[in-house]
């Protein structure tokens, strides 16, 4: 159960710097809508985001992530339009995006494959067939009744940030006080005695990558109905921006490190960081460079070891 | 004897890899409460057994009956249940995990379906006061330090009740006063009625803390004995099959001038105040206890970590900072650890030979093949590497020849002070006597030879003379006619001065 | 090094080129004509240029997810340079500067962060990207005539960008094989530690290998923006993948340590191939990526196979 407080401790940090210049420069910014707006926004990157970690924690990475989106975006779609009840069409989503898991992680362990490798081939290839199937067409005109999961709020919150908020609380459950959640990070840190202590490691990472089909076929019921429609071009260069959430909020690309809290708030700085720039004035146009930036330096300051910096600083410095 | 009184019995056990015959019908048995000592040289098929016996392998014929019960098809979470728990030699630990969690995982307790970490924390603690020890239950493993995850591996054997312990290697890492804690809970649990299956090769060890002795060789077991009724020669001569052939020959050298001189050097909380001198022609061991802050003081004088104060002078001239420009004034390191340090097991035996060796052997950047065929030709002959072809992966050579391609690589560099850290661990006998004779024949050549070493037989054979570090600081010099209690009895010493 | 490739699996992406030069000659009749197949090497070396920045970055062990963003960048440098009036020379000099300065950014990083190549390059990614776009104000930037000679013009009949990839793809390969930096990055790829031990400039050596990545990419950006006349902030997207795809494909392992050249040059042709021919045959790019995809996936998985066959036999 240890648990990265560095990551968590430096984002908190973030957020406070932020939260300090937008009130001395922008107090225009806190307003409830802008709240419930960054919060909408985080909404569907966190949701995804678990599932990434989860996939980062047993050692592995899936950057099909886009790929799936956009497959259960039209199974969504296609089966909102068909007039089917709405939680049909919600276990569609997810069970499309539950078997694309599958495959991605059948593929990585049966074939033996690096991750990154795989999934990148499976990337291509669901987004292949998917426009195939689809002859790349958009899908609008989603019924109404269906598209209040993604517009309609409950007391002035949208309803994403409910369905965002049960998925984290379920998510921490499920990695701390269950054994599959538990069995991952075991599995990402020392894979040989993972099964010698009698887990079944391909089955776990499986599990991992099954996980984050499920929450991105989540994730995509909410962006659908948030967007009423979908182009075939969804979710290009997703899994970036799932992975920037995870890796921000302190998981490691190596395996058995990371948690909740801190990907939740990962996963809310790269959302809220456009709405943040806008209120900063700075130009949209160097959004995805501050971006970028911000990125860089949090993930730089994580692997700097500030005790040993300040011994430094403090002794005059060790010859090396 | 009774039958029931045996907790573990394997009955005819064979097992091959692609051919290779590693156990060739083995009946072993464990009875209840008893430190049985299982020995053998590197490949004698110990670790193979281990693994059959902890569900790790499977065997391609015969039975392993645990606790009356002949399981087939036995895995690791089966032995486990059957109370079979083991400590392997390379640590079985999540580095990036909490202590507690470590000791849990695959067998973590739970209530009302849920993981119970509240109570997992209890029974560590108790675990930990059960064993004498004080651990933080939440550090995070990787920043406990060698010694405490031993203990971690040992704990979590006990949080399964283990009825049969196998213990690999267990002190390979431990310091003295750690080694004595782990006896005392090893006597300890033999009084519980826990048996322990205790692997190691040091044989004073085996004489103080086991009941019986079984010796292995080539797949098969030569022999079990009452370790009160076995003698040294015995399993030697059981380990080796033939009379070990321990003696060096020793030529009398003419000490030149003094190569290495390290003055006063610190490096805080490693070592304070270390000054050593090894001249032309000599062997200069580094004895001491794991720990003492040997491997330390190399590190530094080779520029691979830095240090806080002090001198290192070689042949007159300060020593550089980085590794290259040393290697350039010309010292050379064998480092402690083969497998991670000293050779890249992918690539050939000759490039391994050629890596440090470049910068001379190649002309503006560029190899120069026929150069480099010549000097590994030079190297693979006089080195007597075996199989006598330097073409292979590093990795495919046994353990003492994948040294002497190390020892190979850093001849290339023609070094003046070759710096070798503990030599001959993991190395079988055979191979450890052409080392031995290796650096005889180099020091006789003029150069300047600093051995760390733990091994107080080996330390006896080779030195000429024998520094002494204990805790970080040197303890004292000795010449190579002391006796070994001499030697131990300064590693050793109570209280820091 | 006649050996080491034949030991490679370039064997077999030599089959694979014919099988599929085969089938796309069947499926279009100017498939295999001169000048066709003349001009795709205009799109081959483009591929194949970034594809030889990763084989180096991944020989070491690592990884450069920002090569696509690094390509748009030094467009974006030409382009703007050009327009400020530096003479065309001095501009592409200082793109590929660029290219070399983001790439030792990346290196340095990764060497003295200890942080994963994977995750540093992601944020770089973002980085020179979001600087293109800002600095480009994301429109396109016009280049004048006086370069377009480095994507439209020719090399005796040859395309330029086929003379320079190809001499790019020997000179490394002649490195690699032959020079002690090749021989160090593989050690370092295999195991950086024996390589700090062996007295290895590990820090130095990596650096470049990143530097030389930025470098081609930056090149690819050149050459791109030439041939299409403009610069702009949103080339390269996606390219990080292909590069990935071309090098892991060629034979390369994501462990490091192993790399092929002559095997990324072909997968970069194989890839290109597949691309143009279904596009000549009028079949739909979805299918080609489908296709790309599963090739590479089972490419690798063959490689694997290939690999665990020969350990069983030692």
């Amino acid at each position: 159960m240890y648990k990265n407080r560095k990551a968590i401790k430096a984002l908190l940090a973030f957020y406070a710097i932020i939260l300090i210049v937008m009130i001395c420069r922008a107090p225009s910014f806190f307003t409830f809508e802008n709240a419930t707006d960054i919060l909408l926004n985080t909404s569907t990157t966190a949701i995804a985001a678990m599932g990434m970690l989860c996939v980062l924690l047993v050692g592995d990475i899936d950057v099909s992530v886009g790929a799936v989106l956009a497959a259960c975006c039209t199974t969504t779609g296609i089966l909102a339009k068909a007039g089917l009840p709405m939680i049909v069409v919600i276990l569609g989503s997810l069970a499309v995006g539950l078997l694309l898991g599958v495959v991605n992680g059948l593929v990585v362990t049966m074939l033996k494959l690096d991750a990154i490798v795989a999934t990148l081939g499976l990337l291509s290839i669901y987004r292949g067939l998917l426009i195939i199937i689809t002859k790349g067409s958009w899908i609008n005109g989603l019924p109404a009744g269906i598209l209040k999961i993604g517009q309609g709020k409950w007391f002035g919150i949208p309803i994403p940030v409910y369905i965002s908020i049960v998925i984290v609380a379920l998510m921490w459950f499920i990695l701390n006080r269950t054994e599959w959640g538990r069995n991952f990070y075991a599995v990402g840190s020392n894979k040989d005695s993972a099964r010698l202590s009698g887990i079944n490691v391909k089955l776990t990472r499986i599990i991992a990558f099954a996980v984050c089909g499920i929450m991105v076929g989540l994730a995509a019921v909410i962006y659908t109905t948030r967007f009423g429609g979908i182009q075939s071009n969804t979710g290009k260069g997703w899994e970036m921006t799932l992975i920037s959430s995870a890796v921000v909020g302190g998981a490691s690309t190596v395996g058995g490190e990371g948690d909740v809290a801190g990907v939740f708030l990962g996963a809310l700085l790269v959302s809220a960081l456009g709405t943040v720039l806008v209120f900063f004035g700075i130009d949209a146009l160097w959004e995805q460079a501050v971006q970028g930036l911000i990125i860089f330096i949090s993930v730089a300051s994580y692997a700097i070891d500030f005790k040993k910096v300040k011994a430094k600083l403090t002794k005059g410095g060790r010859k090396a | 004897m009774n039958e029931q009184e045996f907790v573990l019995k394997t009955k005819d056990i064979y097992k091959s890899f692609g051919g290779n015959h590693v156990l060739k019908g083995i009946d072993f048995e464990v009875e209840k409460g008893e430190v049985q000592a299982l020995l053998g040289i590197n490949g004698a098929g110990k670790s193979t057994l281990i693994k059959i016996i902890s569900g790790a392998l499977a065997q391609d014929k015969g039975e392993v009956n645990i606790g009356g019960q002949v399981t087939k098809n036995l895995t690791p979470a089966k032995a486990q249940a059957l109370g079979v728990a083991t400590i392997y030699q390379e640590t079985s630990l999540y580095p990036q995990l909490s202590v507690l969690e470590n000791l849990f995982v695959g067998k973590r307790l739970k209530k009302h379906g849920q993981l119970d970490w509240k109570e997992m924390e209890k029974v560590a603690r108790r675990t930990f006061e059960r064993l004498g020890v004080e651990i933080e239950p939440y550090e995070k493993l990787e920043n406990v330090g060698k010694a405490t995850a031993q203990l971690v591996e040992i704990a979590k054997a006990l949080t399964i009740d283990a009825k049969i312990l196998i213990m690999d290697e267990p002190t390979s890492s431990l310091s003295k006063q750690e080694t004595e804690k782990l006896f005392e809970i090893v006597r300890k649990l033999k009084k519980e009625g826990t048996s322990i299956i205790y692997i190691s090769h040091r044989m004073e060890e085996i004489f103080q803390i086991t009941d019986r002795v079984t010796v292995m060789r080539d797949g098969i077991i030569i022999g079990t004995k009452l370790t009160s009724d076995a003698t040294t020669e015995w399993v030697t001569k059981g380990m080796l099959g033939k009379e070990a052939d321990y003696v060096l020959e020793k030529k009398l050298k003419e000490k030149g001038e003094v190569l290495l001189d390290v003055k006063n050097l610190s490096a805080e909380p490693f070592f304070r105040n270390v000054s050593l001198q090894v001249r032309r022609g000599e062997i200069v061991v580094l004895s001491g206890l794991v720990g003492a802050g040997r491997t330390e003081v190399m590190r530094a004088v080779f520029g691979i970590d830095g240090y806080d104060s002090g001198e290192i002078i070689f042949k007159g001239e300060p020593v550089k900072k980085k590794t290259w420009d040393v290697i350039k004034q010309g010292i050379a390191m064998v480092p402690e650890d083969r497998g991670r340090q000293g050779l890249v097991k992918e690539m050939s035996a000759a490039e391994n030979m050629v890596m440090s060796a470049l910068p001379a052997l190649s002309s503006v950047g560029f190899r120069n093949s026929s150069r480099e065929k010549e000097r590994v030709a030079a190297q693979v002959e006089g080195l007597l590497l075996n199989p006598p072809s330097a073409k292979l992966d590093g990795g495919s050579y046994s353990g003492g020849n994948q040294q002497k391609i190390v020892i190979g690589k850093w001849l290339n560099t023609n070094p003046d002070l070759l710096i070798l850290d503990e030599p001959t661990c993991g190395v079988d006998v055979g191979a450890k006597m052409e080392i031995y004779k290796l650096i005889e024949k180099l020091a006789e050549d003029g150069k300047g030879i600093l051995v760390v070493s733990s091994d107080i037989e080996e330390t006896k054979m080779i030195a000429d003379r024998i520094i002494i570090m204990r805790q970080g600081f040197i303890a004292g010099e000795l010449s190579n006619e002391a006796d070994k209690e001499e030697i131990l009895g300064l590693a050793l010493a109570g209280k820091e001065a | 090094m006649i050996k080491k490739i034949l030991k490679s699996n370039f064997l077999i992406l030599l089959i694979v080129l014919i099988v599929v030069m085969g089938v796309m000659s069947s499926l279009s009749e100017y498939f295999l004509t001169a000048d066709y197949l003349l001009n795709a090497t205009r799109f081959i070396s483009e591929t194949s240029i970034i594809g030889l920045g990763m084989t180096l970055v991944i020989l070491t062990g690592g990884i450069d997810l920002s090569v696509g963003s690094m390509m748009a960048l030094s467009s974006v440098c030409l382009g703007l340079a050009c327009q400020a009036g530096i003479p065309a020379a001095a501009a592409v000099m200082l793109s590929l500067l660029v290219g070399v300065l983001g790439g030792g950014l990346n290196g340095y990083v990764v060497c003295k962060l200890k942080i994963p190549a994977l995750i540093v390059t992601l944020a770089t990614m973002g980085l020179f990207r979001g600087i293109a776009l800002g600095i480009s104000k994301g429109s396109a930037i016009p280049v004048p005539e006086s370069v377009y000679y480095l994507g439209q013009g020719n090399i005796g009949p040859l395309p330029v960008q086929l003379v320079v990839t190809t001499l790019a793809y020997i000179l490394v390969a002649v490195f690699i094989y032959k020079s002690n930096f090749g021989t160090y990055l593989k050690g370092i790829g295999y195991n950086e530690e024996v390589a700090v031990f062996s007295g290895i400039k590990v820090t130095w050596n990596k650096v470049k290998a990143y530097m030389l990545s930025g470098f081609f990419a930056a090149l690819l950006g050149v050459m791109f923006t030439c041939r299409v006349s403009s610069a702009k902030a949103d080339y390269g997207n996606n390219y990080e993948m292909d590069a990935i795809t071309i090098a892991v494909f060629g034979g390369a392992s994501l462990a490091g340590g192993k790399a092929n050249f002559a095997g990324s040059y072909i997968a970069a042709v194989i890839i290109v191939f597949i691309r143009l021919g279904l596009t000549t045959a009028a079949i739909q790019t979805e299918i080609q990526s489908v296709i790309i995809g599963l090739i590479l996936i089972l490419a690798v998985a063959f490689n694997n196979f290939v690999a665990s066959k020969k350990q069983v036999e030692l």
